[in-house]
């Protein structure tokens, strides 16, 4: 992770000047809006497919060289794509990423493995981590996923990926849930259940938001500031009580901050720190319509269109817009993607972190237990 | 013509969302009902204080079809 800290100076600069200096370093990659569930807080399922081809992908990586240090392969379901492996491969020789970040939602579990070690192995020098929806606990998850039997599939996937583990030591392996007024009743028992039975490395949670990419705007999902405050209090208490080393201890500082910004930003109502959409993230959507967000989803121009030369549809007149819209503060949103780009940005939050951080290890070794002879339970990130 | 479950605005049969309040027609008819009993049991008002420059951006660059196999299965509900 230490290796983008030189690239922040010229993100910090390309937000002043208004205009880039570089690529994104964090892009997410929708490679098909393709998905077989059919949540209730989300539409993309009903979006017509073009999706690009491989070959569109290897010249769209090429163009971007070494700039992201961080891929996410989304959907969609991105697992749908046979040719799941083939991209990221292209994306790894090519840009060689740090982290790759792939969500599925485990419903063919007779093949998601599979897929994701034919991953693992195309990509040994990344930090691969695979993220199982989890939005319920039984039954319950099938209701809001809209597929009966989700649940069972996506334990049988979970199990699977789970193996992997032992095999392929740059594999992380999280649990992510989407936390709407669909669920947030049941979330103490979702958190009980994924600390508890499945001890994934990492669990997120993510508010449910509306969002242009997912045709959820009008539809208030999102729960209230006061129950999501209630239940997003006690996840933070638990992962403050557990005991991290190393880069975990890092990470879950700033999931930590990213908790703190979502409850601001549903009670302000505005940008609580800089965005930097359309400067150091950006979104590629299935038909190579670049977007600076999924959350605005405005395209700033399509590869297609640009001879898949990322850069220059990143320099165009639409981009240098929505680059100016952004940084006026004329949208906010609580999007996780966006706000861990944005808080490595943002010195006074790389500062704190670090404190916090620093703080952490003197206690830790004041306590008789050096940082890097602490054992981390399975499952303590959680 | 397809009455928005939301708002009330009606809607041609071809839309995707509703013209006024921009929900996904679709998802209103299936959802809405349920989505309403949960915001007052959770106390919030039936109907989002959506932001206005998501409306005006889903206005603007959202009024794309659905998939096709999707609107055939419409069509061959409502007959």
């Amino acid at each position: 992770m230490l290796e983008v800290l030189p690239n922040i100076a010229r993100m910090q600069t390309s937000y002043a000047l208004g205009r880039p200096l570089a690529l994104p370093l964090n892009l997410t990659i929708s490679v098909s809006y393709r998905c077989n569930s059919r949540c209730k807080t989300c539409n993309i399922w009903q979006r017509p497919n073009d999706d690009f081809t491989l070959e569109e992908y290897e010249k769209t990586f090429v163009s971007l060289g070494r700039a992201p240090y961080w891929f996410t392969f989304s959907g969609g379901e991105p697992t749908l794509r046979k040719d799941l492996p083939e991209i990221v491969e292209s994306a790894y020789r090519n840009c060689h990423p740090g982290i790759i970040n792939i969500p599925t939602n485990g419903i063919q579990d007779k093949i998601i493995p599979e897929r994701i070690e034919r991953v693992l192995r195309a990509a040994p020098g990344s930090e691969v981590i695979v993220n199982l929806s989890l939005d319920g606990v039984d039954e319950k998850h099938d209701i809001i996923r809209g597929v009966r039997g989700n649940f069972a599939r996506a334990m049988r996937t979970y199990a699977g990926l789970k193996v992997l583990k032992d095999r392929y030591k740059n594999f992380t392996l999280g649990v992510h849930t989407v936390i709407s007024n669909f669920n947030i009743d049941e979330f103490d028992t979702i958190y009980a259940f994924v600390r508890d039975e499945l001890k994934p490395d990492s669990f997120i949670s993510e508010i449910a938001e509306e969002r242009v990419e997912l045709d959820t705007v009008g539809m208030g999902i999102t729960p209230s500031i006061e129950r999501y405050q209630a239940v997003i209090e006690r996840l933070q208490e638990g992962m403050r009580r557990a005991e991290f080393r190393g880069v975990s201890r890092i990470t879950q500082a700033f999931r930590d901050r990213y908790y703190d910004l979502v409850k601001r930003t549903l009670v302000e109502r505005r940008q609580v720190i800089p965005c930097m959409a359309g400067v150091a993230s950006a979104q590629i959507a299935p038909n190579g319509d670049v977007w600076t967000c999924c959350i605005r989803a405005e395209s700033v121009g399509n590869l297609r269109d640009h001879d898949y030369n990322f850069r220059s549809v990143w320099s165009s007149a639409r981009a240098a817009e929505l680059r100016r819209s952004i940084k006026a503060g004329e949208c906010y949103c609580p999007l996780a993607n966006a706000a861990y780009t944005n808080m490595l940005c943002h010195v006074p939050t790389l500062a704190s972190v670090g404190l916090r951080v620093a703080g952490a290890s003197v206690k830790s070794v004041l306590a008789g237990k050096a940082s890097d002879q602490a054992v981390q339970p399975e499952g303590a990130s959680v | 013509m397809i009455e928005c479950p939301q708002c009330g605005t009606p809607n041609n049969d071809e839309a995707k969302n509703c013209a006024s309040c921009r929900i996904n027609l679709y998802w209103a008819i299936h959802h809405y009902a349920e989505l309403v009993q949960l915001r007052q049991a959770g106390g919030l008002v039936p109907r989002p204080a959506t932001a206005p420059f998501l409306l005006e951006t889903s206005q603007r660059v959202d009024n794309g079809p659905v998939a096709g196999w999707l609107r055939r299965m419409i069509e061959k509900a409502r007959l």
